[in-house]
Formats: structure tokens, C-alpha cells, sequence
């Protein structure tokens, strides 16, 4: 095992060095941009505490609750994450194929993949976590001491996310196959969905909307299930109750350090099973002229662009490794559905109806955003070592690009104005407002895919074999921080013009609101283009 | 139809080719010899665009790559040693997806598509993804796919790789009846004899520098006449290890 992460060092250390040989002061560039990005998340994330604070009680209220949901979110998104990456990484990659070869046993080419997929899946949530620590350390007066001891709870808590990922890979692979478990997983979202809608609540206020009673709060914080024993010992150990803090902690290694001795002991048996399975597949599936071929939409466009939007179109159909993402977005929607049903909004104050049409908005954006940086940032990488076919045809770079973006945008516009105006209905929003937010959300979409394109294509790697990692790789953070920071400024912008408003500070605010729209949509197209430029540029002057 | 004016190449400070020199005309057929590490893929891959050059200047067909790469890209075909194609698409579709990027024809693609994978016996295959396909059978596709827009140039890098004896066979004789229509080929390879038996003229290139060039007659006459094989051990012996 020590060989292995010291073959992994060396590689990753050798790749830096000629980097650093190589490009400087693009190296030492990227390093001081992916310093500042956190400082604006910092930021980003101390404002918005401070913002909650300031609404007195029931911002305190908010904050608990977030602390709880933050780790529960992160629970099932690292799982799914690990799941779909030791997927790939185990039965899909060569390199494995490379590992079986050798004289050595499953179980640790079966453990060298889980601590790779964990690591894979687990440290931008690690990131954030101590982003997230940090600032409310900081807000909370709290000691140093207290960042040392949430580190020491996250840890076990990613490790045992990692093992929920690794069981319900094994499980699907085991008794159903991707296509089946893909279904299976959705159902039980939306049964779940289903089941919440129908859970009554009693009262409409705010408090109560956000008070224990709710299911999906109650969830959180269920004291017996392991998504809640790293907020539960922080908060104890925040509250000076250093027993129960203990209890949870003991909670969080014991169980973790038991998954890993059962995956290292039992695993190598079904590694070994799976790998036959899945790696060498036996039978070979025949695809006659395809329905593909004939899709409308595409005649409307050049054969050149549409020869291009309907190789990829392909290509991801028949790739797995993409569409299983699509569990994460699933995920976030329902995260999302079941808790915005539960909103009285036509009872609450304008500051609240304020705040949360923004923060609807704001949500419906981060969803996208997640969506770009899955599916949209790495879609030059997944050309992988087959770019010497677009270098060396005819075609203009620019040509492929808008193939690249007319397929990204009309796919992320289609699912974001669904989202954006099935829950601006489930609000009970006016009209104006609605149409307000679906054009925030249109230009916001078309900013996201040519951000997520043109760094995309600043940051493409075509010599990596597995190109998701592309999304976890340096370029892949700073496109999520990116992409991140815009939806906040985004959202800050608007929900501030209003806010001012309603506090009496501005006279009127359709005035404010319409430069406000104005201005940010002449910077939001004019960053767009920027970027698709740089990443046009880097894309001619990258050889293969 | 190919022409490069003192073309140079640097991987950080590793001169990988050198002022180097071609002009090969319209039907030939040139073979590039050299050891490994001398520059040969370099000089394809600058040839066909993959690469950009240091110093110097390349034609092809009288276009300059560097200032027109579209035009002059439409006149080449480019085979890479190995056969790196879009495993999620089937044969026949990949090569429509050449075709249609090429701008050829849709009635002449199909016809074409038809004919080579009937001559390299892939017609079975043809809607099976390429992920199922041997080493071999994606180096035929590959074949294929630079035959079906009628290229000016061939660019060839070690052309036999993982085939199997008929389709060696077909592949040289394919490459010898193109040629004499008018096909510009560079070939570079390890493979002496496939210089001896195909090549019009044939270059041999040490440490990224072009060190002898001519018929194999005029190679041979020029060096006590030794057969190639003693000619390129003689010349590139001290160059190997550069």
C-alpha cells in the first residue's frame, strides 16, 4: 500500500515539477487565483453568517440548522460520489486491468481503489468543511482548539460516507446492473419526494416552518444515524460538554475504523467477482443506424456543428461514467423539492418573501452550477487522446466550441427553467418577479456554460485515461469557485437592491433594480465571452 | 507537396528536431528512418499541425500550415502508431463523424464507408462499438478514416503496428497503388524492409537532424554499397545514445 501512494506521490510531484519547469508563472498565477477564491468564499460564507445573525433569533435558529443539513447534504453527496468514482476507478480504468496482472492480492488493489476514490470524492467537501469551520470559529469566538477537534471529526465522517458509497456501488453491481440501480436509486428519490409531500405541517410561520417539526431537519439531526455525529460532537464540544462530545467522537472512529477492516478483510472476494463481471464484458451489443441520427433540432444547425453535438450527444448516452452523475443532481433536486414545498410564502413578511424568492433563485443556480461543472467543465478533457482527431481536422476551434456550447446551454437552460419556474409557482410568485429570476437564470446559465467551457478548455488534460478527474482536479475547483462566487455575487446584487428598498433606504426600486439588471448582464455576457476567448486561445496554442 | 524550411522543434530545452529540410514531391513515396528518440513522430506531428513548430516553415500542397492550418489540413491524412478513436461510437459512425468533418459527400461517404471496411473485412462489424475492437482492427478503422477524403499527403507513423499478415500485405500494397496515383506518403519506421520494398527515397534522421537522404541505389553507392540495414547501423550508431 505504502508503494502505491508513494508511486502516486512521485507521479503527482513529477507532473508538478515539469509543470512548474515548464509554464512558471501560469503555475505560481493558478496558485495565487485559487488563494484568492478561497478568501472570497471566506468571505462569501462570513457575509452570509453575518447576514443570518443579523436577523436576530431566527437567523440563530437558521444557523443550527444549517450546520446540520450542511453535513447531511455532504453525506449523501460524498456517497453518491464515491460510488459512481470506485466504479470507474475499480472496473472501468486500465490501470487496474495493469494491477490484476500483477502478483498482487484483490483485496488491496480493492483498498488501493477505495482510498483513492475516497480521497477523489472527499477533499473538495474536506475543502469547504474547513472553509465552513473556519468562519464559524471565527463568528463564534471560538478557540483554535475547536477547528482542531471539528478536523478530527470529518475525517471519520468522510471515511463512512466513502463506505456507504463503496456499499451501494457493490450492491447495485452485485444484483442488478448500472442501467437497473440508476432506476432503482431515482424511484426511491422520488418516492421519497412523495412520501414528504404528503407529511402535513400544522403551522405556517416562519419559526415553525423551520423548527424541529420539520422531517427533514428532524432527519439531520437524528442523533443514532452517523450523518449527525460529527455536527453532534462539534456542537457539544462547543457547548463545553465534553462527555457527550467524547461519545460521539469514539461514534465516528469506531465505526469508521470498522468499515475499513471489513472492506480491507472482505472486499478483495467481491472485488474479484465484480472485476470479471463488469471489466471484460462477454457479450457485444450491436447499435444499427440510430434514431439519433435523425433528430430534428439538429437539421437546423450546420452539418459541422451537428456532426459535433451529435458525437457527443452519443458519447454520453453510452458512457456510464456520465450519465450515473446524474444520481448527484437527482440528489441535490431532492434536497431541494422537499424542503421548498414546505414554505407558507404569501404568509410571510416582504423581507422574508424578498429573501427567499432570491434564495430560490440562488439555489435553482447552484443546482446548474453543479450541473456545469459535471457535465460542462470537462467535456474538452473527455476528448482524452482522441483530441488528435479535432487538432487535425479542418474544422475551427471556435466551430467546435459553439457545437460544445449550443449542446451544454440548451440542455442546462431546458432543466433550469423548468426548475426555476415549476418552484417560482410552488411560491406563488407575481409574475413580474417570475419573469425577473427566469431572466436572471437565462443570462446566469449562459455565463456558467461559457465559464465552465473556456476553463474547461484552459485547464484540458488530453493525456489523463480517466477524465472525470478532470472535475476534481485543480482547473475543476477553480471553475466550481468560479461559478460559485458568480451565482453569490449574482444573487447578492438583486436580493441587495430589493432589501434596501424594503428598509426605506432607496425611494424606489424599479429604477435601481433595472441598472442593477443592466449593468450585471453587460458583465455577465462580457466575462462570458472573456473566457471562451482564453479558453479559445489555449486550445490552439495546446499540442498533442 | 511537402516542403519544410529549417524546421526546428524544442521540448523545454531538448532540441527535438533540428533545421530540418524536406521536400518531397507529389506521388512519392518517402520512408524516414531513424532510432528511437531521433524525431520522427515529431516531424509528423508537426507535419500534420498536432504539433507547433519552433522555427521554420511547412507546405502543404504550397499551403503554409502555420498561417492557414484549415486549408492545408484538408490535404492530409494522418496515421498515429497508435489507434486512438471514440470507443462510445460504432465503426461506421465514427467514419461518417471523419467524413462529415471533411465535407465529403453523403452518398459518396456511404459508398466509400462500404468499400474499405468490405476490403479490411471490418463489414461485420460495423455497428459494433469501437471499444469492442482489437489493437488491430481499430489501426484498420484508422486507415480508413484517413482514406475516405481523398488526402493529398499521407502521413504515416509506424504503419504496422499490431496488424495482422493480410493486412500488411493489403496495407502495402494499398499504399504502393495510392502512391503511383498521386498520393504524396511520408512513412516513418523502424522496419527496414518496408523502406527497402515501398520507399522512392528515404531519409534517415539521428538526434532530431536529418543525416543522409536518397534513393537507396544512391544510399548504397554513397556507402561502399552495404545493404540499408549496415548503412543505418553505420550511421545512426553514434547518434543513438545523443
Amino acid at each position: 500500500m505504502i508503494n502505491f501512494i508513494r508511486q502516486r506521490y512521485q507521479a503527482a510531484s513529477n507532473i508538478l515539477s515539469i509543470y512548474f519547469a515548464s509554464h512558471p508563472l501560469r503555475l505560481t498565477t493558478i496558485f495565487l487565483s485559487m488563494n484568492m477564491a478561497v478568501l472570497i468564499v471566506y468571505a462569501a460564507i462570513w457575509a452570509g453568517f453575518r447576514f443570518l445573525i443579523g436577523l436576530g433569533g431566527m437567523g440563530s435558529v437558521i444557523i443550527s440548522h444549517l450546520f446540520y443539513l450542511l453535513f447531511f447534504i455532504m453525506f449523501f453527496m460524498v456517497a453518491l460520489s464515491f460510488a459512481i468514482l470506485y466504479y470507474n476507478l475499480s472496473f472501468r480504468s486500465k490501470e487496474t486491468k495493469f494491477l490484476v496482472n500483477l502478483p498482487i492480492k484483490s483485496r488491496k488493489i480493492s483498498f488501493l481503489k477505495f482510498i483513492e476514490s475516497s480521497v477523489l470524492a472527499g477533499w473538495i467537501p474536506l475543502a469547504g468543511f474547513i472553509i465552513f469551520i473556519a468562519v464559524y470559529s471565527n463568528i463564534n469566538n471560538l478557540t483554535p482548539f475547536m477547528s482542531l477537534f471539528s478536523f478530527v471529526c470529518i475525517m471519520p465522517f468522510l471515511i463512512i460516507a466513502s463506505a456507504i458509497g463503496y456499499l451501494l456501488c457493490i450492491t447495485i453491481l452485485k444484483f442488478m446492473n448500472l442501467k437497473k440501480g440508476f432506476v432503482v436509486i431515482c424511484v426511491l428519490l422520488l418516492a421519497a419526494v412523495l412520501f414528504y409531500r404528503y407529511h402535513k405541517t400544522s403551522g405556517n410561520n416562519i419559526l415553525y416552518l423551520l423548527s424541529e417539526e420539520i422531517i427533514f431537519f428532524k432527519i439531520s439531526k437524528l442523533w443514532f444515524l452517523p450523518f449527525s455525529w460529527a455536527p453532534w460532537a462539534i456542537v457539544h464540544t462547543e457547548n463545553g460538554n465534553l462527555l457527550r462530545a467524547g461519545v460521539f467522537l469514539i461514534n465516528l472512529w469506531s465505526l469508521s475504523l470498522l468499515m475499513l477492516s471489513l472492506i480491507y478483510t472482505y472486499g478483495g472476494k467481491v472485488f474479484r467477482d465484480l472485476f470479471f463481471k463488469y471489466s471484460l464484458p462477454a457479450h457485444k451489443r450491436s447499435y444499427h443506424k440510430n434514431y439519433l441520427d435523425k433528430i430534428f433540432f439538429l437539421r437546423i444547425f450546420p452539418v459541422k456543428i451537428a456532426n459535433f453535438i451529435l458525437k457527443d450527444i452519443k458519447m454520453f448516452i453510452r458512457e456510464p461514467v456520465l450519465w450515473t452523475q446524474f444520481l448527484i443532481f437527482f440528489g441535490l433536486l431532492f434536497f431541494y423539492f422537499v424542503n421548498l414545498q414546505k414554505f407558507s410564502y404569501n404568509l410571510l413578511s416582504d423581507v422574508w418573501k424578498n429573501l427567499i424568492t432570491f434564495l430560490n433563485a440562488f439555489s435553482v443556480l447552484c443546482i446548474s452550477s453543479a450541473l456545469t461543472i459535471r457535465f460542462v467543465f470537462p467535456q474538452w478533457s473527455m476528448e482524452g487522446k482522441n483530441y488528435w482527431i479535432l487538432k487535425l481536422s479542418p474544422v475551427k476551434v471556435r466551430d467546435i466550441l459553439t457545437a460544445k456550447f449550443i449542446l451544454s446551454f440548451s440542455a442546462l437552460t431546458f432543466i433550469s427553467m423548468f426548475l426555476i419556474l415549476l418552484s417560482d409557482k410552488m411560491l406563488g410568485l407575481k409574475s413580474g418577479f417570475m419573469l425577473l429570476t427566469a431572466f436572471i437564470t437565462a443570462v446566469s446559465i449562459f455565463s456558467l456554460t461559457s465559464f465552465s467551457l473556456g476553463l474547461g478548455a484552459y485547464f484540458a488534460d488530453f493525456k489523463k485515461e480517466y477524465y472525470l478527474k478532470a472535475v476534481e482536479s485543480i482547473g475543476g475547483v477553480i471553475t466550481l469557485i468560479v461559478n460559485f462566487s458568480y451565482v453569490v455575487i449574482t444573487i447578492f446584487g438583486f436580493t441587495f437592491v430589493n432589501h434596501i428598498f424594503i428598509i426605506r433606504k432607496i425611494p424606489q426600486k424599479d429604477t435601481y433594480m433595472l441598472l442593477v439588471l443592466i449593468l450585471w448582464s453587460i458583465l455577465s455576457i462580457g466575462s462570458s465571452f472573456a473566457l471562451l476567448w482564453i479558453g479559445i486561445s489555449e486550445l490552439k496554442r495546446k499540442e498533442y | 507537396m511537402i516542403k519544410t524550411v529549417s524546421l526546428s522543434k524544442k521540448f523545454n530545452e531538448k532540441e527535438a528536431l533540428r533545421n530540418l529540410n524536406l521536400n518531397i514531391k507529389k506521388g512519392e513515396f518517402y520512408c524516414m528512418l531513424g532510432p528511437n528518440g531521433a524525431g520522427k513522430t515529431t516531424t509528423l506531428k508537426l507535419l500534420s499541425g498536432l504539433l507547433r513548430p519552433a522555427k521554420g516553415k511547412i507546405y502543404i500542397g504550397g499551403v503554409n500550415i502555420t498561417l492557414n492550418p484549415e486549408e492545408a489540413k484538408k490535404k492530409i491524412g494522418f496515421i498515429p502508431d497508435t489507434p486512438f478513436v471514440y470507443e462510445n461510437l460504432t465503426a461506421d459512425e465514427f467514419l461518417n463523424f471523419i467524413g462529415n468533418i471533411f465535407g465529403v459527400e453523403k452518398k459518396l461517404l456511404k459508398r466509400k464507408i462500404d468499400y474499405y471496411l468490405d476490403i479490411f473485412g471490418l463489414t461485420e462489424y460495423k455497428d459494433h462499438l469501437l471499444r469492442e475492437y482489437s489493437h488491430g482492427m481499430k489501426q484498420k478503422i484508422v486507415y480508413i478514416s484517413s482514406f475516405i477524403h481523398n488526402p493529398e499527403v499521407l502521413l504515416v507513423d509506424e504503419p504496422l503496428v499490431g496488424l495482422d499478415p493480410q493486412a500488411i500485405h493489403l496495407i502495402k500494397k494499398m499504399l504502393k497503388e495510392e502512391s503511383k496515383r498521386g498520393l504524396t506518403i511520408l512513412m516513418c519506421t523502424h522496419i527496414l524492409y518496408i523502406a527497402e520494398e515501398l520507399a522512392d527515397r528515404i531519409g534517415i534522421l539521428a538526434g532530431g537532424k536529418l543525416i543522409a537522404e536518397g534513393t537507396l541505389k544512391e544510399l548504397s553507392e554513397n556507402m561502399n554499397k552495404l545493404s540499408l540495414e549496415e548503412i543505418f547501423l553505420s550511421l545512426t550508431r553514434n547518434s543513438v545514445y545523443d
